[in-house]
């Protein structure tokens, strides 16, 4: 029996020669959902288990970080924007949701070498729990606060807020993205883990969370879009606070970012993918 | 039988210097114009081979010989750069390469059989289907609610174990499990093993063990520096595995030269102060003892922990040729033996094999023995090695045969103060030379399917007394 004879390439998987195309690699992500669903269940249950206050605990952290800020902003800075704590509240979350996702992702691959040297699976599970366990710690947060800040500023439901959900995609879009490289980026450069920290602090002052993207001259404000996250920030703005329909501009932007970075996260990381036990 | 796993002139190399360079040092690397690591290291060179579903191949080898660089391949872990490994697509693969790897300490039993099943690519109905059995196969059921960092080592590894061999895979990766581990929880492994493999499954088994390749594969693959150096039956494998290492033969001729020793030379020589004092008068006793004990010339007998053959060159001299086969762990010592003592006598060494390794693992050791001669031995080995000797050991004696084990006794288990003997020297519970108490040893004999006897005195120069070992027959 020869090997030139037996091995019909539709039944034999070549271990020699393999990078993972962007299809298979979806694939994986779609076979693996147990395993991803498993990781984020194992991430919430951890964070609250043995504490009394539980969920409330991830309250604590925006509605601090509200009181903070708007304390700062209305009596130092003395910013007279009206139903500032809503402005604040609707970017704020979103930024956070990116911000500790970006920051998680960073080392989840380089921290599970244990695993990923004795069991083969698709590695993009490791980033895509990170993202998708913060996306339920932003949800559940946002779900239960929002309701909270409308009713105390009188808002009612618009129709721009039926946006939500569309620039909600684009952005996990973006974030997964942006987790995928830094999680491959951290495996090959340790360096990666402090950069990422330092960028995230320069990123949030050039991200319109507490100010206005409309307040910021003119000239400046091509700079500021070149944040990935300002497109975001400026449509929850639109939606929540001003109850408007974000404009083609925005849209274009978050659009743009969100696709090539999650296309260009993911092509990278599958490209690496496979080396990735062997570097740890 | 339809091939698995094809490997055509599969190789594998290594940057040398394997570690995370930061960024600063990369850019140094191209300031200074060096690539990060020319060396390299190859793991797996030009390995071919073809295994078809139903076999159970071990693949063997010393430490840094490829052969768990392989299985990760086989795996998908590594990969090859260079030549092709075929795997086919439609398996269903389990590893066992690190046992309870992807558990969490703060989960709970349960949680955690979730987790590491679908970290195996099972679906959630997959996983519900197979839960109660993992949990019963476990015999955890009972702590599956706790978090399994109030679990024992042992009970994780049992975990580990239940979820793999649930997973009922087409293809089992295995890296040396059974290394740790009680008795019973190992007998279970091997008796899945055996069933998985009566399933016509198909499974790659990385072992240092001899006597587990032995039980549990047909076929072996012994690797040297990342070649294939044998490709055949388990038995064959094994004894190439042996002359690659871990328990290497003594080749007799070399160490057989033309200096002749003199008796002066042996007295005060370093061999002899190891041994202890009462060289000639210990070495006569042993076989005397042996022979009130029904030896015959014609009788296998294997001496583990020979040393330099104090008591070898007696049964040298008695037994009929190539029916003495000495183990221990310090080659020097059995060739101070074979050098020096062996002529000095004026026996020819080459009557007997020589074994230099540890004598927790006999695998290597070819043939069945009808005496086996523990003497000086267990007295300097801490009590978990004292039982794999034994066990290793009575795997070994024929159905009639006996193995005297020689050891200084204490009346129980925590004799904690030291005990004179004549020499005059001390035994310790804590330290060497150790002393055990009957029941312990016994306890351990059993435990590995033998019965054990306790001797009286009988008249050993260092004081120690005699236990005698038979093997349980088996009634089948």
């Amino acid at each position: 029996m020869s090997p030139e004879t037996t091995a019909d390439p539709a039944l034999f998987e070549d271990r020699a020669a393999a990078v993972v195309p962007l299809g298979l690699g979806l694939a994986g992500l779609l076979r693996y959902r147990e395993l991803i669903r498993n990781l984020v269940l194992k991430d919430l249950k951890l964070k609250y288990r043995g504490s009394a206050l539980g969920f409330l605990w991830s309250l604590a952290n925006p509605l601090a970080m509200l009181v903070v800020y708007s304390v700062a902003f209305t009596y130092i800075i003395d910013i007279r924007r009206p139903r500032f704590v809503l402005f604040l509240f609707v970017g704020l979350l979103a930024w956070t949701f990116f911000a500790s996702t970006i920051s998680m992702a960073t080392t989840t691959i380089a921290e599970a070498g244990g695993l990923l040297k004795s069991v083969r699976f698709p590695r993009t599970v490791m980033p895509m729990a990170t993202v998708l366990f913060n996306l339920a710690q932003y949800l559940m947060t946002f779900a239960v606060l929002l309701p909270v800040m409308l009713f105390v500023y009188g808002v009612g439901p618009a129709a721009p807020m039926l946006a939500y959900p569309m620039v909600l995609l684009l952005l996990v879009l973006l974030t997964s993205g942006l987790a995928l490289i830094v999680a491959t980026a951290n495996v090959y450069y340790r360096d990666v883990k402090h950069l990422v920290e330092v960028g995230l602090q320069v990123l949030f002052w050039a991200t319109p969370v507490v100010y206005d993207l409309n307040d910021v001259p003119a000239r400046l404000r091509p700079l500021i879009l070149w944040s990935p996250m300002s497109p975001f920030v400026s449509a929850l703005h639109d939606i929540f606070y001003r109850q408007a329909w974000p404009g083609p501009a925005i849209w274009t932007t978050a659009a743009v970012w969100s696709v090539v970075v999650f296309l260009g996260g993911l092509l990278v990381f599958l490209r690496f993918e496979d080396r990735l036990a062997e570097q740890l | 039988m339809r091939p698995i796993v094809i490997a055509q002139d599969l190789s594998k190399t290594f940057p040398l210097h394997h570690r995370v360079l930061s960024v600063k040092e990369r850019l140094m690397n191209v300031v200074r114009g060096r690539r990060g690591s020319d060396e390299q290291f190859d793991a797996i060179s030009h390995v071919n081979f073809e295994v078809a579903e139903g076999e159970s191949v071990a693949l063997v080898g010393r430490n840094g010989s490829g052969k768990s660089t392989l299985l990760k391949m086989i795996a998908g872990i590594h990969h090859a750069t260079g030549g092709k490994l075929l795997v086919r697509r439609d398996l269903r693969i389990a590893t066992m390469i690190e046992l309870g790897v992807g558990f969490h300490p703060d989960l709970s039993g349960r949680e955690n059989v979730f987790l590491n099943a679908a970290i195996h690519g099972l679906s959630r109905e997959q996983i519900d289907a197979i839960y109660p059995r993992v949990a019963a196969y476990s015999e955890l059921e009972p702590f599956m609610d706790n978090p399994i960092k109030t679990y024992s080592s042992g009970m994780v590894m049992r975990l580990g174990f239940a979820v793999s061999i649930n997973l009922d895979p087409d293809l089992f990766l295995l890296d040396e499990i059974f290394a740790v581990g009680d008795e019973a929880f190992q007998q279970k492994c091997l008796q899945s093993m055996r069933e998985f493999k009566e399933r016509g499954r198909t499974m790659f088994f990385v072992s240092h063990s001899a006597e587990a390749v032995r039980q549990m594969c047909e076929r072996a693959i012994v690797l040297d520096h990342g070649r294939v150096r044998f490709d055949g039956d388990a038995l064959s494998g094994i004894r190439e595995y042996r002359r690659v290492l871990t328990m290497s033969p003594l080749a007799v001729d070399s160490a057989r030269d033309a200096v002749r020793p003199t008796a002066a030379d042996a007295e005060h020589s370093l061999h002899r102060r190891i041994v202890g004092y009462k060289w000639e008068e210990a070495g006569t006793r042993h076989l005397e003892f042996l022979r009130e004990h029904g030896l015959r010339p014609t009788d296998h007998v294997l001496d583990v922990g020979c040393g330099p053959l104090r008591t070898g060159v007696k049964l040298l001299a008695y037994l009929e040729p190539n029916h003495y086969s000495g183990v221990d762990v310090d080659g020097s010592m059995i060739e101070a033996g074979v050098r020096i003592e062996a002529p000095l006598a004026g026996v020819d060494p080459g009557r007997g094999q020589y074994y230099i390794g540890n004598a927790t693992d006999l695998g290597a050791v070819e043939g069945q023995f009808d005496v086996i001669w523990i003497n000086g031995l267990i007295q300097d080995l801490p009590h978990e090695q004292t039982a794999l000797v034994l066990a290793s050991a009575i795997r070994r004696l024929t159905p009639g045969g006996r193995m005297f084990v020689a050891y200084f006794d204490a009346p129980d288990f925590f004799s904690l103060d030291p005990i004179e003997r004549p020499g005059p020297c001390f035994s310790y519970f804590d330290r060497v030379p150790r002393h055990f108490d009957f029941a312990t040893l016994a306890g351990y004999v059993a435990a590995a399917g033998g019965c054990a006897e306790r001797l009286g005195e009988w008249g050993d120069p260092h004081g120690q007394a005699m236990m005698v070992v038979t093997p349980v027959q088996k009634v089948s």
